[in-house]
């Protein structure tokens, strides 16, 4: 238990994704323009994350058992795709209030290296089924806070008398950079709490 | 929505199914010829961990699973005395699993360091444990390691710089080889 | 589109022009997360060139067999093929890459920078060109990814391309008599200083980024060149966006409403 909770903490704060993993960089930096899609996006992702895992799992235990872990790479990818597009036609079909909030984002995880990135993640630490969905649950959050948070701060910087050679892109990763040094402030958390 | 057509329908499949058929195929071709290659570099990159462990050492016995973390090997010399013992010990780091081999004299003090995997610390400050003067701070220390972040005494070592997680898994793991050699290793060559 | 073009000028648009990381804002991640070091760099960057040259061959062949309802899909499965195939090549290989490099070798499947010059560039055009302008593409990534090692790691860890020779085992053992790059450090400690650490930590990275941005920004706009900025056009999956085809692509900086 005291393992999992460890799990969680580092996917949120310490091994944050996106700040100290740089996963899923491009939405991270193309979806926090406002917070309401930054929310949007992330649940998506979360969502997503959490569903490739539990469907991942026992592909990969039946690809160890047949020697055919080369495999991986090109079978998780396609079953990412594939739920993808799943999620996206029962989400239409079904839920129809969700699917207007998250439907515009579905397209656009097939490529976020974040999903792939944590699936490959649980099968090269040998987490079992339990730790597995924790780790992604804590990775998607920590996505999560990354894009809020930046939300905000982007929000702030709308109104920033910003250097003529830095408008656009450039004041963006350099905020960036200051969010994920503060990131780097939460290394004793896990030492401190004992948790590992 | 529109009707389909068979072929409409079926085209897509076909053409899919074969594109993954070929990449299997091509893919399974591959891991035909690399597997040998891959598998023999990996076991060449542990006897040499060994060797650097051990250096004195001519042959090494099998390896003896002792835990779920540690498993360890004894260090022959060219007569097939021991002389010593190598343990590979597993231990979470900051950023997932650290992976390192232990020298072991016979009288229980720490020969040599090695980093076999970190692969997920952070370069330029867990990754640093790599570094040896880092590694060599644990020469001839005994059981139970302590780390201290400032002035180190005794058998103390120095943490790294902002790396205090990474440089406590490494002692971790150092103290939990140095308890197999003692409850398992000597404990059992007594017994035995 | 480009067949009346010369070869020349397809692989040296994506050098300067449109080079994919600087101009098109593609492939950010790996971008951000190896380029500690230019010998990862270089690494990543000839990893990703021979899986974009042989995914844009194969799809260029390709293009008129694939049916474009599962075009998305099948683009997958070659580029996840190559690069697994890649993966057990420099697993085999050049081992000491594959641990520096870490789990984003396999995450070159999903490098937006490959998916997006399928889609845009060799399901259009003839196999040739494809070759091409993957060939440039890819240079153009390494060449960005090389500046931002080179600052990063001079900056950050005192050194130069160490641990060059992990890469060039390819070529037999100890060439260039053994050179393993630069070392700064000791010369660095007798006056008294140390490497900035925080260039090689992620907050360093995303710095850099920004700073070589800006200057990309600065050069583009001498010559009278929009900024560099997300949006549909570096998209790779924009053609998919079903339901904003024909209004602004949502979910991207270019999106208007609230």
């Amino acid at each position: 238990m005291k393992y999992l909770i460890a799990l969680l903490v580092m996917g949120l704060l310490t091994n944050n994704f996106v700040l100290s993993k740089f996963y899923g960089i491009c939405p991270f930096l193309g979806v926090s323009k406002k917070l309401n899609t930054a929310v949007g996006m992330s649940a998506a992702v979360i969502f997503v994350m959490l569903m490739s895992t539990a469907a991942t799992y026992p592909i990969n235990q039946l690809l160890i058992k047949n020697d055919l872990e080369y495999l991986q790479t090109v079978i998780f990818i396609l079953v990412i795709a594939a739920l993808v597009q799943m999620v996206e036609i029962v989400l239409k079909k079904f839920m129809k209030p969700l699917y207007n909030a998250l439907g515009i984002y579905l397209p656009l995880i097939t490529t976020n290296c974040a999903v792939l990135g944590v699936v490959l993640l649980n099968v090269d630490e040998g987490y079992t089924f339990v730790q597995s969905m924790v780790n992604s649950l804590g990775a998607g959050l920590g996505f999560m806070l990354a894009m809020v948070l930046f939300a905000g701060v982007r929000k702030k910087m709308e109104n920033c008398d910003v250097p003529e050679f830095l408008k656009g892109l450039p004041i963006t990763l350099v905020a960036a950079s200051l969010v994920s040094l503060s990131f780097l402030g939460f290394g004793g958390i896990v030492e401190g709490m004992g948790l590992i | 929505m529109k009707k389909f057509s068979p072929k409409e329908i079926l085209m897509p499949t076909i053409v899919l199914f074969v594109i993954c058929v070929v990449a299997s195929a091509l893919l399974g071709g591959t891991n035909m010829l690399t597997e040998d290659k891959i598998a023999s570099i990996e076991a060449e990159a542990k006897v040499q961990a060994m060797q650097t462990v051990m250096s004195d050492a001519v042959s090494f016995s099998e390896e003896a699973q002792a835990s779920e973390t540690v498993a360890y090997c004894e260090a022959l010399d060219a007569d097939g005395n021991v002389i010593g013992y190598a343990f590979t010990v597993s231990e979470n780091g900051y950023g997932g699993e650290i992976k390192i081999m232990v020298g072991v004299n016979t009288d229980g003090t720490v020969r040599k360091l090695a980093v076999l995997s970190a692969d997920n610390e952070t370069p330029g400050l867990g990754l640093n444990i790599k570094k040896d003067s880092f590694l060599d701070q644990f020469i001839g220390k005994v059981n139970g390691i302590a780390v201290n972040k400032n002035a180190p005494s005794g058998n103390e070592i120095q943490a790294l710089t902002s790396a205090t997680i990474s440089s406590s898994a490494v002692t971790r793991a150092v103290n939990s080889a140095l308890d197999c050699f003692e409850n398992e290793v000597k404990g059992g060559a007594e017994n035995g | 589109m480009a067949e009346k073009k010369s070869l020349g000028k397809e692989f040296t648009k994506g050098l300067i022009k449109e080079n994919p990381v600087l101009r098109l804002v593609l492939g950010t991640c790996p971008t951000l997360a190896v380029t500690t070091s230019v010998t990862n760099a270089i690494g990543m960057g000839v990893a990703a060139t021979i899986v974009l040259v042989c995914s844009n061959i194969v799809i260029s062949l390709l293009r008129k067999v694939i049916p474009s309802k599962v075009r998305i899909p099948a683009y997958i499965v070659v580029i996840a093929a190559f690069v697994t195939i890649v993966q057990m090549l420099v697993k085999a290989f050049v081992p000491a890459l594959d641990t520096a490099l870490g789990a984003f070798l396999p995450l070159i499947v999903v490098n937006c920078i490959i998916l997006g010059r399928a889609e845009a560039f060799a399901s259009k055009n003839t196999v040739l060109y494809s070759a091409v302008d993957g060939l440039g593409m890819g240079v153009g990534f390494t060449a960005a990814l090389c500046m931002m090692g080179t600052v990063r790691e001079i900056l950050g860890a005192g050194t130069f391309l160490a641990g060059i020779q992990d890469l060039l085992v390819l070529f037999g053992d100890n060439v260039f008599g053994g050179w393993n790059g630069l070392d700064f450090n000791n010369a660095l400690s007798t006056i008294g200083l140390q490497p900035i650490t925080i260039f090689i930590l992620p907050a360093g990275g995303f710095f850099v980024f920004g700073i070589l941005m800006a200057t990309a920004n600065r050069i583009a706009e001498g010559r009278g060149k929009p900024k560099a900025e997300l949006g549909c056009t570096s998209c790779p999956m924009a053609g998919h966006c079903n339901k904003n085809k024909d209004e602004k692509c949502e979910g991207t900086d270019k999106e208007a409403t609230a």
